[in-house]
């Protein structure tokens, strides 16, 4: 009696400690994330290195590993890299926030924007830009806030004696619609400074991301991953359906309600300093499922594909049309875009 | 793979309900250890959720299900899960997951952090394919089986699970008359083979007859009787629990109760479902 040749041949395990240590991962999921988390840091070292002013490689290398002229640290280090890192952290967050969503849902349209989160976080910040001028640090709380708020709204809106996924998304876009039109309205009544600084705030970029922001952002974005991490392997399970996942010793509730907690998390970090960027969210996870073909969701391979996306979205938009700069949430609703279409394709071809 | 001990699974005067809709109430029951026991009775009867409370998916109202006498709901979740599997009636195979990694799926109340795929796990994976005669088909992904062997692959993942105690929903629903009957002699021959101990729900009341050697027969909410088919299964009871007029002959081939039906009881209670 042993197992088929080729699933252990497409798997990778190692075993330690007399078998008290033991794990096994798809040897193909394994090779993606590296590829992915590769290309995301070949992303990120380009965006160091390309600019008005061009820093060679090595020069950039030099920097980050603590030497380096005081011009070029200070280009490198203070003006780049924080926006950099920010976009692959951020890109990563939204991976994992689509990812969690998607699979509780079980829908492909299930992402933290769909609960309302989005639309909720900008009617936090159009209200701190109107009524507290819009300090970073107010406009991020209130953000956050409304964020929460709203996605608390729906979740205690749909449930009845727990969550139905389809049911979560059309009470999501139920209250978004609401609330997108409060915020309409509120912009139409407020200054036209107001205006502006809201919209651009709603258009999600990272341009203003800089170190005193980000520092405290990567503090929690930590342990957000890694408890997500620590859960990803109950909530593939629970893709079984709900009975299988119990039957397996599994709380379902706890881990639902957990997972979703740390996903409106992770998206209340990335919307607090970039504002809303949609879409990544929502595509990284597809994309990342193309292209493991691993069975069931896996929240590494989102994190890497969100990483990989924002990094070259934020990319193209800094560089892309130099001098002009763009918002990434522009560059990344034409992925969007692209994506959906795809989407439509498919489906077409399959029926 | 042989379970351990047996284990005996016993309700004690629970009343199951969802929301504020009882479905059964101080209804006691009682699967022995060793048994292949049938649940059986009419559509709404309450028996899937008889079958929910046994493998703790529903908490009852009222009194408690004993698991060797010890109350389930104070066995923490794992562990009970490592005494008790279940099959519910439907299930969702991720999209592209192959038959052995269906199964392994089962492995996880074994595991933790640290060890999320041990050297036991590859055993009883590759047991429960072999028991389950999934061999040729391990490498094949779910959605390319047909009906029967899609459900061998999830008793299977269920048998990878180790318990000694098989909790099964209607588990020969949606399949042929053949794979049907290949199903139930697999149930058959875990239970008389390797020892298990097993409940299952089952439509069919003379396929319950041939294969368990317990049977609980229930109507609304109720356990009409209980005992060995052949004792149990009368034509007052077959009247009494499905309104049915019947008569009752030695099965030709099995030699079990075999009922055949002459018609609807002419005041039988129509089986009106209560929620």
């Amino acid at each position: 009696m042993s197992l088929h040749p080729s699933f252990i041949r497409r798997r990778f395990t190692i075993r330690a400690l007399g078998g008290r240590i033991g794990f096994s991962i798809d040897k193909r999921l394994l090779l993606a994330c590296s590829v992915l988390f590769t290309l995301a840091a070949a992303v990120l070292m380009a965006a160091l290195v390309s600019g008005q002013l061009r820093i060679p490689v090595m020069d950039v290398i030099d920097v980050l590993i603590g030497n380096g002229q005081r011009r070029t640290r200070l280009v490198v280090l203070e003006w780049r890299l924080p926006r950099a890192v920010a976009a692959a952290l951020f890109g990563a967050l939204l991976g994992l926030g689509g990812a969690v969503f998607q699979s509780i849902t079980r829908n492909p349209l299930g992402s933290p924007d769909v609960v309302g989160f989005d639309a909720g976080a900008y009617t936090g910040a159009i209200l701190a830009i109107t009524f507290a001028g819009g300090g970073w640090l107010i406009l991020a709380g209130s953000a956050i806030a409304g964020g929460l708020l709203t996605a608390l709204a729906v979740y205690l809106l749909t449930w009845r004696n727990g969550i139905q996924g389809f049911q979560l998304i059309v009470v999501g876009i139920g209250v978004s619609a609401m609330l997108t039109s409060a915020n309409h309205w509120i912009l139409l009544k407020s200054t036209l400074s107001t205006a502006m600084a809201a919209n651009t705030w709603g258009m999600g970029t990272l341009a203003k991301v800089n170190s005193q922001q980000l520092m405290p952002i990567l503090w929690l974005a930590v342990p957000v991953i890694v408890c997500a991490l620590f859960l990803s392997r109950p909530l593939r399970l629970m893709e079984m359906g709900d009975a299988r996942a119990r039957a397996l010793g599994i709380k379902v509730e706890t881990v639902r309600l957990s997972l979703m907690a740390l996903a409106i998390v992770a998206t209340a970090l990335v919307t607090a300093i970039a504002g809303p960027i949609p879409f990544v969210a929502l595509a990284a996870p597809p994309i990342a499922h193309v292209i493991t073909r691993t069975a069931g969701t896996s929240l590494a391979a989102s994190m890497a594909t969100g990483a990989l996306l924002l990094s070259a979205a934020d990319y193209a938009a800094q560089h892309g049309f130099a001098p002009i700069q763009l918002p990434v949430g522009v560059v990344t609703l034409c992925i969007g875009g692209t994506y959906f279409l795809w989407l439509i394709i498919k489906e077409a071809r399959r029926t | 793979m042989t379970p351990q001990a047996a284990p005996r699974l016993e309700a004690q005067a629970i009343e199951l309900a969802y929301g504020k809709s009882v479905v059964a109430q101080d209804l006691t029951v009682t699967v022995p250890s060793g048994s292949f026991t049938a649940i059986v009775g009419p559509n709404a009867c309450g028996k899937s959720t008889l079958l929910q409370a046994l493998s703790r998916l529903l908490a009852p109202g009222r009194g408690s299900v004993l698991l060797d006498g010890r109350a389930i709901s104070e066995i923490p979740a794992k562990q009970f899960a490592r005494q008790v599997g279940l099959m519910p009636q439907s299930s969702i195979a991720p999209d592209g997951i192959t038959v052995t990694e269906l199964v392994a799926c089962g492995r996880y109340p074994h595991q933790n952090l640290l060890r999320q795929w041990s050297r036991a796990d590859e055993l009883a994976v590759a047991a429960a394919i072999e028991a389950t005669g999934m061999n040729e088909l391990a490498d094949r992904r779910v959605s390319e089986l047909s009906g029967g062997q899609r459900q061998r692959a999830w008793i299977a993942m269920v048998l990878a699970q180790e318990t000694p105690l098989l909790l099964l929903d209607e588990p020969t629903t949606f399949l042929d008359i053949a794979h049907q009957m290949e199903l139930m002699l697999l149930l058959e021959k875990l239970n008389r083979e390797r020892g298990y101990t097993i409940a299952a729900v089952l439509h069919d009341l003379n396929q319950a007859c041939r294969h368990a050697t317990h049977m609980i027969a229930m109507r609304g909410g109720h356990a009409v009787a209980e005992g060995r088919p052949g004792d149990i299964v009368t034509e007052a009871l077959v009247r009494d629990v499905f309104g049915l007029d019947s008569m009752i002959i030695a099965d030709p081939v099995f030699g079990t109760p075999l009922v055949v039906p002459r018609g609807l009881h002419d005041n039988s209670p129509k089986p009106t479902p209560t929620f």
